[in-house]
Order: structure tokens, then C-alpha cells, then sequence
């Protein structure tokens, strides 16, 4: 029986000094511990890949903005509760947040209307896919200026795309991740989302 | 009745950022969801720090909100997927091949690691693995964040280390044969 009462009595001494966790975790088998220490020293490496050093700082501007708004040029800021729910949307959307929903909503709709009356959606203007290698199946990113720029923009672009998608819209739900993970993407379901995001004057390319 | 605690938003940001950046990223498998999930779990604290009542720490309160969000988006994730999968089935003519919107961003370093496995279990199994071995979390603390019981933290990541070990089985990996990381190449490819 992996964890018995014994944990519990140990625990209801009053300050405590034994790691809890160490207690239990003396009680698994040698291989589930060695998946547990596995685990850790893939999360360590994992996050020494990608700091949150850039992240954070869009998060305190929003943070900042939805607490403070007064703070914020007078102008721009008005301090009623209705401009700061105005905001508040605002940052969300930049984020891609789900908190966008209503404004996802309406741009799908606009979307498929455009689709309807134009025959072509509208093309993405963050991305720029280069054709030139067709059959290849596995997808390469690149980005000109330089790599974690170009990814937070091939994130956007995934999402702008995933939004568009319509039952209403020749643009089959195909994004961008998708393309990249496996490239089954062919045929129809391919062209549809070359000609949705085909946009030369843009720096994030996919060599597909 | 004791006062609520003062927040300021800007200090605590600075300070916990990082580390539910670091689970979210453990969580999502990529920087980008991490950013997106990581951000709006400032965005819901900035927008909720006056419910904050000081019974439990910040931190805690926090990945509970991450966990939140991180349920909220794979639970999203897989109804558009169903929904696409509809979608595909019903085009009539098409070249069909598998929806390919199924296929998540995931980026090789995640991918090559237990976690892509870790992605798998339930919900409650994963969480607790990652407050527990990526975040360093006491069992306490860990049945504070998911709200259950402690008996209940012990069993689901018990449970989840040993579903951990089929999966693995199952694929026909053992411990020492999954990769360590890939080179530098491979880590900018996604």
C-alpha cells in the first residue's frame, strides 16, 4: 500500500520539520521514483529553454492597465468602469486570450461574409508562405529577424487563422500548427490556406 | 474579521511570474501557449485580487488559476476539435485525409521529454504531477491549489506516476531510452 496513516500522524505534530512529500515519495517503488526524478530534470531543462523573462513584461503592462488605468496617459484613460472594460478587451485580444471570444465571434462572421462576397478570404497580413517546395511534408519555421519574435508571430497567425474558420467559409479549418506538426494537410484543405495567408511583405515564413 | 491583504499587482507580477510561466509551459508544451496561459492568469489575478483573502499564499491562489485556465483551454481545445472533425467528415468531395487541425503545437524539447507522456493522464494526474515534480510543490500545498483533499494529492500522483509507467510501457520506451535533449537545430525547428 503506497501511502499509509503514517504521514498523517507525522503531520499533526505541531511544527513539523519533515519534507512531506519526501515521506511519501520514500514509499514508491525505484522505478516510479526514478520517473519522478525523470520529470523533474525535463521540466528544468525544458524551462531553461524559454525563460518568461519577455513575457512578463506584456503581462504587468496588462496587469497594470486593467488595475490602474488612471495611471495611464489622461487622454486615453478616462477612469469609468465602461473604459476600463474597454481595456481590459483590448489587452485581451492582444494576448489571444479567450477572454476575446465576442470579438473572435464577430471576426469569423466578417470573415465568412467577406468569403461569400469575394469568392477568396481575405489574406492574413502576418505571414508569408513560401510554395516553392510543395511536396515536402515536413514544415520548416523560420524567421527572418529572429526566433522568438518570429514564433509569438506564427502564434498569432495560427490563432487569426483557427478564428477565421468557418462552416460558412471556403477556408477549411486548417492552421498553421497543424501544417507544421505532420504537413498532412494536401490538397484542397492546403490551398485554401495558402491563398488564406499569402502575404509577401511580411518577415515570418514557413517553407512548406 | 481579519482585513483583506494589499496586492500590488505590479510587485506580485514581478515576483510569480516566472514560475506559473515555468508550469504553464510544462503544462502547454510550448513557450506560446505558456505566454498566452501564463498572461491571463495575471490578467484574471489583476481583475480578482480583491477576493484574495490571505487564507492561503499568493502562489498557491495563482496556480489555481493557471490550473484553472489550463482546463478550461484543453476542454476548448477538444470540443473544436470534435467540432472540426464534423466538419471534415460532412465535406462531401474532399481529399480526405486526417483533420489535420487536430494536430497541436508542440515544440521538440517537450516533446522528447516525459511530459509529452505526462499529457496524457487526466486532468487531476497531470496537474499534480506538475505542482509536484516541476514546481517542487508540498503535498499540502498541492491539495491547497486543486482543492481536494491530501489523501486524494497522494493518490493522484501515485496513480499518475504509475499510469506514467504504462503509457510508457505501452509504447515500448523504457526510462533510459527516451532522448535527452536534441541539438540546437532541432530546438529551433518546431
Amino acid at each position: 500500500m503506497p501511502f499509509d496513516v503514517q504521514w498523517h500522524d507525522d503531520h499533526s505534530a505541531p511544527n513539523q520539520p519533515l519534507d512531506d512529500a519526501a515521506i511519501d515519495e520514500s514509499l514508491l517503488s525505484d522505478d516510479l521514483l526514478e520517473l519522478a526524478e525523470q520529470l523533474g530534470d525535463d521540466a528544468r531543462r525544458l524551462q531553461s529553454c524559454y525563460p518568461a523573462e519577455k513575457s512578463v513584461n506584456v503581462a504587468k503592462e496588462a496587469a497594470q492597465a486593467l488595475v490602474s488605468p488612471v495611471q495611464a496617459s489622461p487622454a486615453k484613460a478616462p477612469a469609468d468602469h465602461s473604459s476600463s472594460r474597454k481595456r481590459w478587451r483590448m489587452s485581451a485580444m492582444v494576448f489571444g486570450s479567450g477572454s476575446a471570444c465576442l470579438l473572435i465571434a464577430c471576426f469569423a462572421l466578417f470573415t465568412a461574409w467577406q468569403t461569400s462576397s469575394t469568392g477568396k478570404p481575405a489574406p492574413d497580413a502576418t505571414v508569408f508562405i513560401n510554395k516553392t517546395l510543395p511536396d515536402q511534408p515536413s514544415v520548416e519555421f523560420l524567421a527572418s529577424d529572429n526566433q522568438t519574435e518570429g514564433a509569438d508571430r506564427l502564434s498569432n497567425a495560427r490563432r487569426h487563422t483557427a478564428e477565421k474558420a468557418s462552416p460558412d467559409s471556403r477556408v477549411t479549418p486548417v492552421s498553421a500548427p497543424a501544417l507544421i506538426g505532420i504537413g498532412n494537410a494536401t490538397g484542397p484543405q492546403l490551398e485554401a490556406f495558402y491563398d488564406y495567408l499569402e502575404d509577401e511583405d511580411q518577415t515570418v515564413r514557413l517553407s512548406i | 474579521m481579519a482585513d483583506r491583504p494589499a496586492i500590488n499587482i505590479q510587485e506580485a507580477t514581478e515576483e510569480h511570474f516566472a514560475r506559473i510561466h515555468r508550469a504553464a509551459l510544462v503544462l502547454s508544451g510550448n513557450p506560446w501557449d505558456a505566454d498566452d496561459l501564463a498572461q491571463e492568469t495575471f490578467m484574471v489575478f489583476a481583475s480578482q485580487a480583491d477576493r484574495f483573502e490571505g487564507r492561503s499564499s499568493l502562489y498557491t491562489w495563482l496556480y489555481g488559476i493557471l490550473l484553472n485556465l489550463d482546463r478550461r483551454e484543453r476542454r476548448r481545445y477538444s470540443m473544436r476539435r470534435n467540432k472540426l472533425r464534423i466538419l471534415w467528415e460532412d465535406e462531401p468531395e474532399q481529399q480526405q485525409t486526417a483533420p489535420a487541425a487536430e494536430t497541436a503545437i508542440e515544440v521538440a524539447e517537450w516533446k522528447n521529454s516525459l511530459w509529452a507522456y505526462v499529457s496524457k493522464l487526466p486532468d487531476g494526474q497531470r496537474q499534480a504531477l506538475v505542482l509536484r515534480f516541476s514546481e517542487s510543490m508540498k503535498y499540502d500545498e498541492i491539495a491547497e491549489v486543486l482543492d481536494c483533499p491530501l489523501g486524494t494529492v497522494k493518490s493522484r500522483i501515485f496513480h499518475g506516476l504509475d499510469g506514467l509507467r504504462r503509457l510508457m510501457e505501452k509504447d515500448g520506451e523504457s526510462l533510459r531510452s527516451i532522448p535527452l535533449f536534441p541539438n540546437q537545430d532541432q530546438v529551433n525547428a518546431v
